[in-house]
């Protein structure tokens, strides 16, 4: 009876969702003394993840993801993740690029493996998880 | 059961024993765990990474589509087709149309291209994996002309935006 109950219940937590890629932010950020805005994030994914990315992006009036707020070639490295552990990483945004109270987005993602010279023809895909903010003036 | 039955009672008589009143055995301790739960999301029925494309309409088409996949998430969420970014093409393309779609349950819901990132498409209700969802591509010449030959590669970007 007891192992009847044990197996069903571990073929239920099998059958459920992995619910855990994620992004961890304030919901509004205001500048810090010096004017740039500091954003404390925390990312988690499901599974370990080498050299994540991330980046604040604008968002426009639509709703869209727009354009990144800063250029990510300037970080100088990619964390990597540990399954379901959750990894703080710091976004600098500068005070200027904030010109009014406006929505911006975290976004993280993964660089997908792009194969050249396979001498075929494909298509890649990949996927970002994004997180709407607001930063005040 | 047993065992524990005895042990209690064995504990119990020796805290008598040795004079420890039998309240102290009842003192508790509480202790308040708080925790939030933030948005989150996964892809479901992971999307093969590479999708082969096949040519179609005389050799005047390239198209592709992913097998389906499913995004779950505790909250609602918006969708968007970030972007086609296409990677490697044959000389002499450069005015190719590379038109990108996302697709739910067979549906168009927004369309991308190599200029420019779809609308965003809003479910208030949140997914729960039960809708399937598919990226899809599709390389054309302009004026309808037979492609040049060669590899074309483009990488197709979803969103999932939480609020």
């Amino acid at each position: 009876m007891i192992k009847q109950l044990l197996a069903a219940i571990t073929l239920g937590l099998a059958a459920m969702p992995a619910l855990s890629d994620g992004i961890e932010i304030p919901k509004v950020i205001s500048p810090t003394m010096g004017g740039d805005y500091v954003l404390r994030t925390d990312l988690f994914t499901t599974n370990a993840v080498t050299k994540l990315q991330y980046d604040a992006f604008y968002v426009t009036d639509a709703g869209r993801i727009g354009e990144a707020v800063e250029n990510t070639d300037l970080r100088p490295s990619a964390p990597n993740t540990r399954a379901g552990v959750k990894k703080r990483v710091l976004i600098r945004i500068p005070g200027e690029a904030i010109t009014k109270e406006q929505l911006l987005a975290v976004c993280m993602w993964r660089n997908p493996k792009v194969l050249n010279d396979t001498g075929s023809s494909a298509m890649v895909s990949a996927f970002r998880y994004c997180k709407l903010f607001t930063a005040k003036l | 059961m047993f065992r524990s039955v005895i042990a209690g009672a064995s504990a119990a008589a020796l805290a008598v024993a040795s004079g420890v009143p039998a309240f102290a055995q009842l003192a508790s301790q509480e202790s308040t765990f708080t925790g939030t739960v933030p948005a989150v999301c996964t892809v479901s029925d992971q999307v093969q990474a590479t999708t082969p494309m096949s040519l179609n309409g005389g050799g005047t088409e390239l198209s592709g589509l992913t097998d389906d996949f499913n995004f779950q998430s505790n909250g609602a969420v918006s969708v968007q087709l970030r972007a086609v970014n296409v990677t490697a093409q044959p000389a002499g393309t450069a005015g190719y149309s590379f038109s990108g779609s996302l697709n739910d349950s067979g549906t168009l819901i927004a369309s991308a291209t190599a200029a420019g990132a779809s609308s965003v498409v809003s479910y208030a209700g949140g997914l729960a994996g039960n809708e399937d969802f598919s990226m899809g591509l599709l390389i054309s010449a302009p004026g309808g002309a037979v492609l040049n030959q060669g590899s074309y590669t483009a990488v197709l970007t979803t969103d999932y935006i939480a609020s």
